[in-house]
């Protein structure tokens, strides 16, 4: 027996239609022609493989598996009372959005000012005069404009910044290991690993808009690239590498390392 | 002189839609037209239940719609093409609100009472109405009252669909009604009766 309320809406709701405005059909048109056009196809498809490939030949071609992505610069003590906290880091960063950016001056100057940012913060925590071990990392690279700047105290990690040439954006979650990127939609997101060993994190994979996942799995010396199924990128990845092994909603492809 | 029979010279009988369709899989653009135009409007008002904003609706209808027009050879002709489409657009909005995480309410007290209402105002209400009533719901619970109450689907296929608990599902419809029949009560008189003892 169905319940009333359900007999209700079920019967109101088959009577719902209601026709999308025009500008549905004519972004639905629009996309349609570009799929139309095979030499589009190919330069999306091939775009696509070149993301995948670099971004293979990148982590690879830096061993970041094995080492930080970058040295942790030094660790600092920092009294978090004495900090001022009446300057707004965008505007601190603006000092030097009149300057040709460059990513090592970036990180350099970014440094100092994301560990007092930081000691602000942290102030509630470790109470009135105490003081934190903090260091910056630079996680990552993007662009020619832009750095990935981590900041933690010693295995975990507190706060990430995306820096760009003229401001700091506090754009990132941080759940677990897991950095997420929210200027996307979906977001992005990078996993990083703490090597007590290195003192910092290395990276262990990635996820691209929330549908492509690639991770490196030491053991086996194998880069793992995943893909939910029925979505453009299953499509677009399928045609360059093949169908690849069928796990559900997902497909997979393995490969060695080096194999790129 | 012997009669010939022509039956073989017939053509093909086919519905209009099937010829739509047949012209959707060579690529035709005014089929693909004509299919959107015929399917939208329902396939809009799906969307538009599961969620609030009109500019995502319009979006997940203009994606939904791109899957299933570039995925045409995958219907093979035995089912409803509606409910194909319809199963694209259920799959969208799905993956919409996953990407968006739900937050599930906990499970509380529901009366019996409530589960035993019958909708006096049932003849007033409006399809139009339904829209307002399902946006006063939390994406939860309007996601699973959807799938189960409208959509048809079990517990279990809800529990697989959004990944959860089976009793979470089940929770989240008891509320799901529980706050529908309140504001039907509020809003048009929906009357509360009490089950016998």
């Amino acid at each position: 027996m169905t319940h009333p309320i359900d007999d209700l809406f079920r019967k109101e709701a088959s009577k719902l239609h209601r026709m999308p405005p025009e500008r549905v059909w004519r972004k639905l048109a629009a996309r349609l022609d570009r799929r139309g056009a095979p030499a589009v196809r190919w330069a999306v498809a091939a775009s696509l493989l070149a993301l995948v490939v670099a971004a293979g030949f990148y982590a690879l071609s830096r061993q970041r598996l094995q080492r930080p992505l970058a040295q942790v610069g030094s660790w600092e003590e920092l009294a978090t009372e004495p900090v001022a906290t009446d300057r707004s880091p965008y505007r601190a960063w603006a000092l030097y959005a009149s300057e040709a950016p460059r990513r090592a001056q970036a990180y350099l100057e970014s440094r100092r000012l994301l560990l007092r940012t930081e000691a602000v913060r942290s102030r509630v925590q470790v109470g009135e005069g105490g003081t934190i071990r903090a260091a910056a990392q630079l996680v990552g690279l993007w662009e020619s404009e832009q750095a990935v700047l981590l900041l933690h105290q010693r295995g975990a990690a507190v706060m990430a910044w995306i820096v760009e040439a003229a401001r700091l954006k506090p754009l990132f979650r941080i759940e677990g290991n897991l950095f997420v990127f929210e200027g996307t939609q979906p977001p992005l997101a990078t996993r990083l690993h703490y090597d007590e060993q290195a003192d910092g994190f290395v990276e262990l994979g990635a996820t691209w808009m929330g549908e492509v996942t690639l991770r490196f799995h030491p053991q086996a010396n194998e880069w793992q690239l995943r893909c939910r199924r029925h979505t453009a990128w299953y499509d677009e990845l399928s045609k360059q590498l093949g169908p690849g092994k069928l796990r559900g909603e997902r497909a997979e492809w393995r490969f060695r390392k080096g194999s790129f | 002189m012997v009669p010939v029979s022509n039956t073989k010279y017939l053509p093909v009988s086919t519905s209009p839609l099937e010829q739509i369709i047949a012209a959707c899989r060579r690529r035709d653009r005014k089929a693909q037209r004509q299919l959107y135009e015929r399917f939208a409007p329902q396939m809009y008002a799906l969307c538009r239940r599961y969620v609030q904003d009109e500019q995502v609706a319009e979006d997940l209808v203009a994606e939904g719609f791109y899957k299933a027009l570039t995925r045409l050879d995958q219907y093979d002709g035995r089912g409803s093409f509606e409910g194909w489409l319809r199963r694209i657009f259920v799959n969208e909005a799905l993956m919409h609100l996953r990407k968006h995480k739900i937050e599930w309410q906990a499970p509380e007290e529901v009366p019996d009472t409530w589960l035993s209402a019958r909708p006096a105002a049932e003849s007033a209400l409006a399809a139009q109405e339904i829209l307002s009533l399902l946006d006063e719901l939390p994406p939860g619970y309007r996601a699973v009252f959807n799938l189960y109450a409208i959509e048809g689907y079990k517990h279990r296929e809800i529990a697989e669909l959004l990944g959860i608990s089976i009793n979470t599902s089940k929770s989240q419809l008891l509320l799901a009604r529980k706050r529908l029949q309140a504001l039907l009560a509020q809003r048009y008189g929906y009357k509360r009766d009490n089950p016998q003892p």
